[in-house]
């Protein structure tokens, strides 16, 4: 269809069914289907009256047209109730303008006062969250690039020495064992963790989230709190790393580190503590005898390589030494004496 | 006062009326069944209570409080608990961290990472394992069970909660009889201390269990009471046996 003809048919019907999305399982926020000619996408839904109004006239069939090239439109059978309004919204609410007035956005902007009530909103995809970090370390590589208080492309040259009191941490031995206890920290306060009741509800909410909510797990918190947890850990070799080399520049802001990273991971194995560090160890070694064999060309082998054992092993090289029962592990046990005999052994 | 007391519940869907006025009122202690043929509408009246519909009219109040327009977590609270048809455990851990995680909800995200409640629900989650017969197949993944046995463990979990008022939802479907009868043994005892609430299509196994019976047929209510009583009313034996 040509962009003119487009414009003009505004009113183009788009039948969007409402259903009930829940699939067997209870959510603490509800979900729900809207299907189109143009696919199917899930809601959360808001958690005021309006929303529930909705949810009891589900499912339901509405004609929708375009309007101001930023929303869907369509009235529904029956108004809602009215609740609190507000005037901005963004990609994906799901709103209410007047009492049976349906709206999905799909840009960001503002309405006019009284505003609009808000039904509900899509949930940001975990592929979008994924995308969105590593764009997001692009766009902060170039503001960096440009930013003369960080030294702009030269990045910051001659960083001052790690002290500790007046004693000064120079690079070399004494800075390589101290890199080993911070990992050896890192690894253990890991280890406990994820093996603790809390590492439960992660292993539990990597399968089934939804079953997860059902329980009464705030999902939200429990991943928002990892999230920042591997930030943090990340802040910390970056500043061993900063310490260490002297000089940081705005490339180890940018999506190559943050790939080769996922890579190190990848290579030695997910789901668990030890494959990241065995994979991030053999990684670097592969890059630096490769390199000495081929000079030029020795990331395609690397990549190769890499691909191999993701596509034949997408356990990691670990995968090889521990089953997948293993990996997952186990995490309720109170101590090893109330286990029983033939209780099998945690992973690696 | 009744636990349930769900009146005339109505859903609607477009053109199809699944429930057109149907009361229900279960008591405490009391094992109550929901029966009626295919499309009779029991499953829509059983997750209205549950909070996964909203009725189109009526009202439903659990111990008094009205939870009509309740969110599930409310419910929850208010004392319900339900197991949907389709098992839901997690399949890729152990049959006892299952149990646990279900144990373990109302913690704090701080108690958690200290594994603080972790001793004190031992003994709990081996006695719920214990109690469904689970507790040898306990460092199994719940995957590997078998159908009945994931059966018996979502009812394990349903259960870790402590409700008031239990709901299952067919819990014998795809059980050998054998499955059945231990089934109908291992819930027995939980009368003490909580009421249910089941939908059935095994007529048998509702008269083992149930004191009373609620029979719909087309989204009403057929007949209601002591399940002798029903059971031998001549407008249920007209309904159910003749849909088979």
């Amino acid at each position: 269809m040509i962009a003119g003809t487009h414009h003009m048919l505004v009113t183009i019907l788009a039948a969007i069914v409402v259903i009930l999305g829940l699939t067997g399982t209870l959510m603490a926020q509800e979900r729900i289907l809207i299907s189109s000619e143009w696919g199917e996408v899930t809601a959360e839904l808001a958690d005021n009256d309006a929303a529930r109004s909705l949810l009891r006239m589900l499912p339901v069939t509405i004609q929708m047209r375009d309007h101001l090239r930023q929303e869907k439109t369509g009235n529904l059978p029956s108004p809602l109730k009215e609740v609190a309004r507000q005037t901005h919204f963004s990609k994906g609410t799901l709103g209410l303008w007047t009492s049976d007035h349906f709206v999905i956005y799909y840009r960001d902007g503002q309405v006019p006062q009284p505003g609009i009530i808000i039904l509900g909103k899509r949930p940001p995809n975990l592929v979008f969250v994924a995308l969105g970090t590593l764009t997001s370390s692009y766009v902060v590589e170039r503001l960096a690039r440009g930013w003369s208080y960080v030294g702009g492309q030269n990045g910051i040259p001659s960083l001052p020495r790690l002290t500790a009191g007046s004693f000064e941490l120079t690079e070399g031995p004494l800075f390589y064992y101290l890199a080993l206890v911070l990992l050896a920290l890192v690894y253990l306060g890991l280890r406990v963790l994820t093996r603790s009741q809390f590492g439960l509800v992660l292993a539990g909410i990597r399968q089934q989230e939804n079953r997860m909510a059902f329980f009464g797990y705030k999902t939200q918190n429990y991943k928002g709190f990892v999230f920042c947890l591997a930030g943090l850990i990340a802040g910390v070799s970056g500043g061993l790393y900063a310490f260490h080399e002297g000089y940081v520049g705005p490339g180890q802001l940018g999506p190559v580190l943050s790939t080769q990273v996922v890579l190190y991971a990848l290579f030695g194995g997910t789901g668990t503590l030890i494959g990241p560090i065995v994979g991030t160890g053999l990684v670097d070694l592969f890059s630096f005898y490769l390199s000495q064999i081929w000079e030029t060309g020795w990331p395609i082998m690397l990549g190769l390589l890499l691909l191999v054992i993701v596509i034949f092993r997408p356990t990691g090289l670990i995968g090889f030494l521990v089953s997948d029962r293993e990996r997952v592990g186990s995490f309720g046990r109170p101590t090893k004496a109330t286990r029983a005999p033939e209780a099998r052994h945690e992973p690696a | 006062m009744p636990l349930l007391e769900a009146k005339r519940i109505s859903k609607i869907y477009g053109a199809l009326t699944a429930l057109d006025k149907a009361d229900l009122i279960v008591h405490d202690q009391e094992f109550h069944g929901l029966i009626g043929p295919n499309g009779s509408g029991k499953t829509t009246l059983l997750k209205c209570v549950a909070g996964a519909e909203f009725p189109t009219a009526g009202t439903i109040a659990v111990a008094g409080r009205d939870v009509t327009n309740a969110m599930p977590p409310e419910r929850s609270r208010a004392g319900l608990s339900i197991k949907f048809q389709i098992t839901s455990v997690l399949p890729q851990l152990s049959v006892y961290d299952n149990v646990l995680l279900a144990l373990q909800a109302q913690d704090s995200i701080f108690g958690l990472m200290l594994s603080r409640s972790r001793r004190a629900l031992h003994e709990k989650t081996m006695g719920l394992l214990a109690r469904f017969r689970l507790d040898n197949r306990r460092d199994e993944l719940a995957g590997v069970l078998s159908h009945g046995q994931q059966q018996w463990l979502e009812i394990a979990m349903a259960l870790a909660r402590e409700p008031k008022l239990l709901l299952l939802d067919e819990p014998t479907a795809g059980m050998s009889p054998q499955e059945r009868r231990a089934t109908g043994e291992l819930l027995a005892p939980i009368k003490q201390t909580c009421s249910m609430l089941i939908v059935e299509h095994d007529l048998d196994f509702i008269k083992d269990i149930c004191d009373s019976l609620t029979v719909l047929d087309q989204g009403q209510v057929v007949a209601s009471g002591p399940i002798l009583e029903v059971q031998n009313s001549a407008r249920v034996k007209e309904v159910y046996l003749s849909h088979g």
